[in-house]
């Protein structure tokens, strides 16, 4: 491999690269080859540079280097809209080796409708050339379902948001999508033909789950949309979650000009059970992409080890003492912006452990009854609005660190809310954010005049929200009767600090914790986890006595779905055969729209019998 | 700041000829009242009975709905029926349990739920028998099986139709009748709490028997056409009453009838 990767700063999903852009009347750069040293090609996937919620920005990319000598430097690209503001820049580290080829594709965050201008530079060692182009953006922004693999809108705290006035710059790296030998050098003039190989990959499972030495099966489609027949191969190469490759398999490829071929790919076994990653790479006389998809074999049987710290039980039970001995203070008041013709809505204010205030925004339909009570948790340093259901109460929880009252006493240095006081578990912010999720429990409890039916009460919430559910369910396991979970994170940290720390991008919540223990040097890491593992998510599953509705994507970036899927295998037997799990292969931090059906439905199911108490 | 999640719970609410919901429970209670002092003959002409005949029906009843599983219902219902027939200024009156109906209803809602195919199976189990000493007859006294089928969608914001076709079958006696009834049914939720709902229904009811009482629930051989509007006002979170007004607006063979009725459906819990 002749390639080496840097990584100076991750801040964002995968972008890219190299490039050199597209004369100004939008069609794909055509560059002519007079045996240069360096040849750069680069084209807009789509040829007229014209992208919509449908077909993402997305150039690709080829670097040929033809000299004696390696050749790295940067690749800086910035967006600029019509007003002249600039709304992405982004920048990344190139090298390839001498007499080598690389090739790839990038996507650009953007999805604003307008007309724009690339401005790309890219300087390396022996080699340096400015590239412009125009592109455009139509219709609406894209959706979810549109979005594979990214995160959905209750975690975009976790994301550096790439499309803004001040236009933040990131770096990454430029993907390995394809290395080979230099070509030699052509002679004759050339031209880049237009179109693209499109690579569609589905598992024998929709759940992309396989059990028992079960093969490992794709179904391929591969659509090629050139007006030339294009040969090649297509490599797909499985991956453990920490990055070690277990198998590939590779098929050559023959298609005809615009020509579709249908085929089944079938890999062998994998032996350990766990999620996997799949590499699918497509490498044609023109194209070469990589796509990244993920499957589980096995799962229920991952079983990733307990970490439990010393005297677990005797410190959640002293931070619920600190919690009952704390004045709780509640403050309801109607919220007449908030309420409707159907709904009364209250903001409640209250008190947490250290006297810290945190509120919640308490929904009641007006209509006469006792209602079941959903508790929803929000995300990593998200806010939640009251939500508005006709046949439930709804409590959103906003806890410690969302308003500046409880900013200005947590943490009054602005550090990242996952890092704030880990020296001391005794101190640590999540001791107060989960305490303040069982206050809000108190609340309904003490409150059950407002119409709350009280043997039936629901957790829910995604990403962090998911976590505090089930957290505070096993913290009051005698008041909770279900809860919904949709992409907990924070599970298994000792795992998930490792693979995290094996891929090259950090992310969230592992770069945080990891650039702090590094520039702080109050901690080591060990240490970190010790602290971190009196609040695992895994720790408190055997506590939970109520069945959960879970659910994982795969290609999940900011939990590893194998830590996820482990802290649900640790739920007890009878639980675990009351809960549902749900496994979502294509998706990252998300959930699908269609999931909340399962969502509504089990919120009808599980509280139509009352919890017994 | 971000709402938690947008949750299509209000599909989940008893709308007709989508799933309950696995473990819900509903009662009906019911009371109808129904008048004829016309009626159209073989020829679709209105005719009316002489001065001071006319038929009458009023009925209770109790429906019970239950999801036994996450897209099959289970009804049953059971009337209590009293009717009578007044002619020439004598007036016959009988009354007793009606025909009990048990059914099954299977849903194959789409993925959203927001529209959903239905196949219903039902058996009529008359409960009382025809005594020549007490008419005017309650109905057929005859067992009947039912099939039907039901589409149910939401053709604009805040509506919900059901286009629905139902064969029953009454095996008892040779000259049946089969029965063949379609009906469209829209329903344009007023407020979250308000329900206005319009039904137009057509009727055939084919047997060798061809006579005409003025007992219109004993008539084999006839075709129709009726109307109902009807008024749904939730209360509380889980009582909802209707009042319903009915109209036969057309027909051979069979009597005008103008009726009202008033339900209310209890879910549990």
């Amino acid at each position: 491999m002749a390639i080496e990767f840097k990584i100076k700063k991750i801040t964002q999903v995968l972008l890219v690269l190299v490039f050199v852009l597209s004369t100004t009347d939008g069609k794909a750069f055509q560059r002519k080859k007079q045996t240069p040293d360096v040849a750069v090609k680069f084209a807009p996937n789509n040829s007229r540079a014209r992208f919509s919620a449908k077909f993402p920005i997305k150039y690709k990319i080829s670097l040929t280097n033809n000299l004696k000598a390696d050749q790295e430097g940067t690749l800086v690209y910035t967006i600029t809209n019509g007003k002249g503001d600039q709304v992405v820049t982004n920048s990344m580290d190139v090298k390839v080796n001498a007499k080598k080829k690389l090739s790839s594709s990038f996507e650009i965050p953007l999805d604003i409708e307008g007309d724009y201008t690339i401005n790309a530079t890219l300087a390396l060692t022996d080699y340096t050339e400015n590239f412009n182009g125009e592109l455009s953006y139509k219709g609406p922004p894209r959706k979810q379902k549109d979005r594979k693999g990214e995160i959905n809108p209750y975690n975009t705290a976790w994301a550096t948001d790439n499309i803004n006035k001040d236009a933040p710059s990131n770096t990454a790296v430029l993907a390995p999508e394809k290395m080979s030998e230099a070509p030699e050098p052509v002679e004759e003039e050339s031209e880049e033909e237009e179109g693209e190989i499109i690579t569609k990959v589905k598992p024998a499972h929709a759940d992309g789950l396989f059990f028992d030495k079960e093969s490992i099966k794709y179904s391929v489609t591969i659509t090629n949309k050139y007006k030339s027949k294009q040969e090649g191969t297509l490599n797909m190469i499985i991956v453990t979650e920490d990055g070690k490759v277990v198998n590939n398999k590779e098929v050559k490829l023959k298609l005809g000009k615009r020509g579709v071929k249908h085929f089944t790919m079938v890999l062998p076994a994998v032996k350990t059970p766990g999620i996997y990653n799949l590499r699918v790479a497509v490498n044609t006389t023109t194209y070469d992409d990589t796509s990244e998809h993920a499957f589980g074999y096995d799962i229920n049987k991952i079983n990733q080890p307990f970490h439990f710290p010393p005297q677990f039980d005797e410190y959640w039970k002293g931070a619920l003492a600190e919690l009952a001995a704390t004045d709780p203070q509640y403050k309801i008041t109607k919220d007449e912006g908030f309420s409707s013709r159907y709904h009364n809505v209250y903001r409640v204010d209250m008190m947490g452990i250290g006297n810290v205030p945190f509120f919640g925004y308490l929904t009641v339909p007006k209509l006469p009854g006792k209602y079941p009570v959903l508790i929803g948790y929000g995300g990593y340093r998200r806010d939640v609005l009251p939500m508005k259901f006709g046949d439930f109460i709804s409590f959103a929880v906003n806890v410690r660190g969302l308003e500046k009252a409880s900013i200005d006493l947590i943490n009054p240095d602005k550090k990242e809310q996952i890092v704030i006081n880990i020296e001391d578990k005794d101190k640590y912010v999540y001791r107060g954010i989960y305490t303040d999720c069982v206050r809000a429990v108190d609340f309904i409890f003490s409150h059950a005049d407002m119409g709350m039916d009280l043997g039936r009460i629901v957790a829910f919430g995604g990403s962090q929200g998911a976590t505090l559910g089930i957290i505070t369910a096993a913290l009051t396991p005698d008041r909770i009767g279900s809860a919904v979970a949709s992409n907990p994170v924070f599970a298994d940290w000792t795992n998930s600090l490792t693979i995290g720390q094996s891929k090259r991008e950090l992310k969230f919540p592992i770069n945080s914790i990891d650039e702090y223990i590094k520039k702080e040097k109050t901690l080591s890491q060990s240490e970190a986890i010790e602290t971190l593992n009196y609040f695992d998510l895994m720790n408190f599953m055997p506590r939970v006595q109520c069945p959960i509705l879970y659910a994982v994507g795969l290609l999940d970036e900011f939990i590893p779905p194998g830590s996820a899927i482990a802290a649900y295998n640790k739920l007890n037997p009878e639980v675990k055969a009351k809960s549902d799990l749900y496994i979502f292969p294509n998706l990252g931090h998300e959930v699908p729209t269609s999931h909340n059906v399962a969502i509504s439905t089990w919120f009808s199911e599980k509280t139509l019998r009352k919890k017994s108490r | 700041m971000v709402c938690l999640g947008t949750l299509l719970l209000s599909v989940l609410h008893c709308y007709a000829d989508f799933p309950m919901g696995k473990g819900r429970v509903a009662l009906i209670g019911t009371y109808n009242y129904f008048y004829s002092n016309k009626y159209f003959d073989e020829k679709a002409k209105l005719i009316k009975y002489p001065t001071g005949d006319f038929f009458n029906s009023t009925s209770y009843g109790l429906t019970f709905m239950a999801g036994i599983g996450r897209k099959v219902d289970l009804n049953v219902s059971v009337p209590f029926v009293v009717q009578s027939i007044t002619t020439s200024g004598v007036k016959q009156t009988n009354s007793g349990l009606g025909d009990a109906n048990l059914g099954l209803s299977f849903h194959f809602p789409s993925e959203s739920l927001t529209k959903s195919f239905t196949i219903k199976t039902g058996v009529i189990l008359p409960l009382y028998q025809n005594d020549t000493l007490k008419t005017p007859y309650l109905g057929y006294a005859s067992t009947g099986v039912q099939l039907g089928a039901a589409y149910a969608f939401s053709p604009f914001k805040q509506a919900y139709a059901t286009l629905e076709f139902t064969y029953t079958r009454f095996l008892d006696a040779s000259e049946g009748p089969n029965q063949y009834r379609g009906a469209f049914t829209l329903s344009k939720m007023l407020t979250n709490y308000t329900t206005l709902t319009g039904s137009f229904a057509h009727q055939i009811s084919r047997s060798a028997n061809t006579d005409f009482s003025q007992n219109i629930s004993i008539n084999k051989n006839f075709d129709g056409g009726t109307i109902s509007l009807s008024l749904t006002q939730r209360i509380t979170r889980t009582i909802t009453p209707s009042i319903q007004g009915f109209y036969t607006l057309y027909g051979k063979n069979m009597g005008l009838g103008l009726g009202a009725s008033f339900f209310v459906t209890v879910r549990i819990p």
